[in-house]
């Protein structure tokens, strides 16, 4: 488990800015500490004791090094190589992202983040990027990371996060999305132990969509708070977990949503599907909230997960808090195994049992991967998938470990 | 459109116009001489409370060691409710009719001012009277802290169901209470139940042979009259191997302006093969427009499935209280076993509702449903908050939860908050959630057809909540869906 406080007399001499305040801000966060599952918004994940004793593991699949794309790649917290391309342009680190909130056990780990935070892509968008811009982070190093990307009126991104770094790593997104701005965000986790908030806002006409995608590493703690602002700003969430392995070794994934609709005629729309086996065990708390005189908003939210072991666990918390008459919310939930049906009939077809089931939780993981544009990176999301299941189906079905 | 069906429908609609503005019709107070110990809780108050019912040691105990519990637990605030921090020693814990001190052997015997009230509320409980009824229905009459009467006992005791207030039950089976009494909610469960552990006064205790059909529905009727008192009945229903009772309950209070506290504890126990129906109509004074007064309804109801294949059903509508936190809860145990929630929670002016239910698998081959209807008006805020639990041993678990908020008007508030888990491979959970509002083609419609606007947002009210208004029997069915429109009287227009 990481000692935050030795980590940052470790590193203090290399973080940039206000050591004082970094030291206040973290004397702060001490002050709240971990999370525990007695903090509503932590319930299903119990971070100091996964943080103790989970593995911080992972495997390589794929990479997106094939996909023409501007890169920044942080190995270990240092920033490989500069991203620069015309619409784009990339500010050295600096740590400002206002800060004034006296954490509390809800929002401590982004305090944590302000005080450790030793790097960061702070970037602006003002035109439309023709290609993707990747930000991978590798290394087996603690990190702390904080990311502030904002995109001026009308610009267009596609923005990869490439998450392989195989140690702990507290990563935070700023993201601004201007009046008609569209942004993408394709994330991708591997390895490791990763506690994210990305907090995003919308202008008017604004339209952010992120697909992620859990595929390894044994801590996976998603969460995003999606604020729409203004009329007509439309945000799109989708996540896919691939969770595996046993005991100590499986994948948990967490993804907490809090999607606050402040303007009359916005929409969100998310999804979330997971695939559990071993003893991984998926977790989706969604909160819409509409807040009052926001009319006419459209507000769906769909979990979904497909149980393929004994071990496994799946939790939901998909919740609505609306104080607007004039709307149209809905959240569905579905739980349950492989269609036996399904598979009858696919087996009837003549396929056999591993190559049915492999087609099977395909086609479920498709339902997220099919909301990625770009033709070159959901080629390579899918051959992600394609090869998890692959290696999942075919060894780790039905072992189970209690 | 059934004959039937008119006719209620034309019912609501009349009922609706008849209380033009006269809100809560059960709002009258009883004069009538009390017995009311001082304000304050304290061991002496529960000695007291104890000596006076003559209880045994062994329940003394228990009170007293429920109260060293509640003495360290904290009020919970995770709920989505908002209420001025309670003073508990300000709250009066037991008041009782003078009358009824010498303990009336008969109903003749009971105090004519307090029959009148009963008669008032439309509960008869002269027997005669009842027989003219196309049903009978057993009544237990619970008035502050004492039972005052329970008609058709002899009837009952004929088939060997026992019916009678909780104090006459500890006297007559103590063995029977002493075996299930907290066995479904442990005295510590939370904070309102340490509480009610340590001074709940009276309340109804229905236990159903093995085998025995209970021959006509059992009912209890709550009315808290004296000012600032809290009341705090406690309900034990068991059904023994292979039974089948339906039990009623209903609850009003006067109107004052203060706010007044109501902490129940109900447990329901079925055994093998047995069935435990029980309905709900909540009507507690709701508070006035402006949310001034009213009834703080803090309950904690739950069921045990404790055998295979027994079945436990919670209906509920709850149109009153200033603010409710109230969770009929299943513990689905046994193999086979069954729990239902069906409720329709309705708040108008500044009502807090919080309500929903757990439902908690743990045998196998058990199955639950859930389905829930949320109407806020005005500037209240009505929350479903539910769980569906499936544990690891717990094969082949199903569930369906089914909840949809209705808002009317844009001051209001709707939330939902399930938690679903689970644990074990083959369960098979579903939830579906719906918020919207009445649209504005329903409303035309209705309104082309003569119907004037609150008329036509009690028809459309009723008829988003049939799916549970059906599970109610029949006399609540028809007094539900009165109050259903007189809830939302004055919420439109």
């Amino acid at each position: 488990m990481l000692d935050a406080q030795s980590h940052f007399e470790q590193i203090r001499d290399t973080l940039p800015g206000d050591g004082q305040a970094r030291a206040a801000t973290l004397a702060a966060a001490e002050a709240v500490g971990l999370p525990t599952r007695r903090v509503e918004s932590w319930h299903y994940t119990d971070l100091a004791r996964l943080l103790k004793s989970g593995e911080a593991t992972g495997v390589r699949t794929v990479d997106f090094a094939g996909v023409k794309a501007l890169e920044a790649h942080f190995e270990n917290g240092l920033l490989h190589g500069e991203p620069q391309a015309e619409g784009l342009s990339v500010a050295p680190f600096s740590n400002t992202i206002a800060h004034t909130e006296a954490p509390s056990p809800d929002t401590v780990m982004a305090s944590y983040n302000h005080a450790l935070a030793q790097n960061g892509l702070t970037a602006e968008v003002s035109g439309t990027l023709a290609q993707p811009l990747v930000i991978r982070t590798s290394g087996t190093q603690p990190v702390h990371l904080a990311h502030k990307i904002s995109l001026a009126a009308g610009a267009k991104a596609v923005l990869v996060d490439d998450h392989m770094a195989t140690g702990y790593a507290n990563v935070v997104f700023d993201i601004h999305l201007g009046e008609g701005a569209e942004l993408t965000l394709l994330r991708s986790q591997q390895a490791g132990h990763q506690v994210g908030l990305s907090r995003v806002t919308l202008e008017q006409d604004a339209r952010y969509k992120s697909v992620a995608m859990i595929s390894g590493g044994t801590l996976a703690r998603h969460e995003a708070h999606v604020t729409l602002k203004a009329a007509q700003a439309h945000a799109e969430l989708h996540s896919a977990v691939l969770g595996h392995g046993l005991s100590k070794a499986a994948t948990h994934a967490d993804f907490t949503y809090v999607i606050e609709h402040q303007a009359a005629d916005t929409s969100s729309n998310t999804s979330a599907y997971n695939v559990l086996d071993g003893n991984a065990r998926g977790v989706f708390q969604g909160k819409i909230i509409v807040r009052p005189d926001a009319q006419r908003v459209d507000a769906q939210m769909q979990t979904r997960a497909m149980m393929l072991s004994e071990g496994a666990e799946m939790d939901a918390k998909p919740e609505l808090e609306i104080y607007a008459d004039d709307v149209v919310c809905a959240h569905g939930s579905a739980i349950g195994e492989l269609d036996r049906d399904a598979l009858f009939f696919l087996r009837s077809r003549g396929l056999d049992e591993a190559t049915a089931r492999q087609l099977l939780v395909a086609a479920f993981l498709e339902q997220v991967t099919t909301h990625i544009d770009d033709e070159g990176l959901s080629e390579i999301m899918r051959q992600l998938v394609d090869t998890k299941i692959n290696t999942l189906l075919g060894n780790l079905s039905g072992e189970v470990s209690s | 459109m059934s004959e039937a069906k008119a006719s209620i429908d034309k019912e609501t609609v009349e009922q609706v116009a008849q209380f033009g503005g006269e809100h809560y019709k059960y709002g009258f107070t009883t004069e009538i001489d009390m017995d009311r110990v001082e304000n304050g809780l304290s061991e002496d108050i529960i000695r007291f409370i104890s000596a006076k019912k003559d209880e045994p040691q062994w329940l003394l105990d228990w009170r007293l060691d429920a109260y060293e519990r509640w003495l360290t637990m904290d009020e919970p605030e995770w709920a989505h409710v908002d209420y001025p921090k309670i003073d508990y020693q300000d709250l009066c814990y037991y008041a009782a009719p003078k009358s009824m001190e010498d303990g009336p052997k008969s109903l003749d015997e009971v105090d004519p001012e307090l029959l009148k009230t009963y008669e008032k509320l439309g509960i008869p409980l002269i027997e005669q009277e009842m027989l003219a009824g196309v049903r009978k229905v057993a009544v237990d009459a619970v008035f502050d802290s004492v039972s005052v009467g329970t008609t058709f006992r002899d009837e009952l005791a004929k088939e060997g169901v026992i019916f009678c207030s909780f104090s006459e039950a500890v006297k007559e089976h103590p063995d029977l209470v002493q075996k299930y009494l907290g066995s479904v909610v442990p005295k510590s469960d939370n904070y309102f139940t340490a509480l009610n552990s340590a001074v709940f006064s009276d309340g109804s205790f229905v236990y159903i042979p093995p085998g025995v059909r209970c021959p006509m529905e059992l009912s209890t009727y709550f009315r808290i009259n004296e000012a600032n008192t809290g009341q705090f009945e406690r309900t034990l229903v068991i059904a023994d191997k292979g039974s089948y009772v339906s039990y009623l309950e209903g609850c009003t209070a006067p109107m004052r302006d203060e706010n007044q506290l109501h902490a129940a504890v109900v447990e329901l126990v079925a055994l093998e093969d047995a069935e435990i129906k029980y309905s709900t109509v909540q009507n507690w004074y709701p508070g006035d427009v402006d949310g001034k007064g009213g009834i703080y309804n803090f309950v904690t109801k739950r069921g045990d499935c404790r055998e295979d294949r027994a079945r436990i059903s919670w209906t509920q509508v709850e149109t009153g209280s200033a603010v409710t936190w109230k969770y009929p809860s299943c513990i689905l145990r046994g193999d086979g076993s069954s729990g239902e929630f069906y409720s329709i929670a309705i708040s108008n002016n500044l009502q807090q509702v919080d309500s929903g239910t757990k439902m908690i698998h743990l045998g196998k081959n058990t199955s639950s449903k859930i389905i829930s209807k949320g109407i806020s008006a005005g500037r209240s805020s009505n929350c479903y908050r539910g769980q569906v639990s499936v544990h690891p041993k717990a094969t082949n678990a199903r569930n369906f939860t089914q909840c949809d908020s209705l808002l009317i008007g844009d001051k209001c508030a709707a939330h939902t908050v399930p938690y679903i888990e689970a644990k074990n491979l083959s369960a098979v959970l579903e939830h579906e959630a719906t918020t919207s509002k009445i649209s504005e083609d329903q409303l035309f419609f209705c309104q082309q057809r003569g119907l004037d606007a609150e008329e036509a947002v009690a028809l459309i009210v009723n008829g988003f909540c049939r799916d549970v208004l059906q599970n109610l029997p029949m006399e609540f069915a028809v007094e539900a869906q009165k109050l259903v429109g007189i809830s939302l009287e004055g919420s439109v227009g």
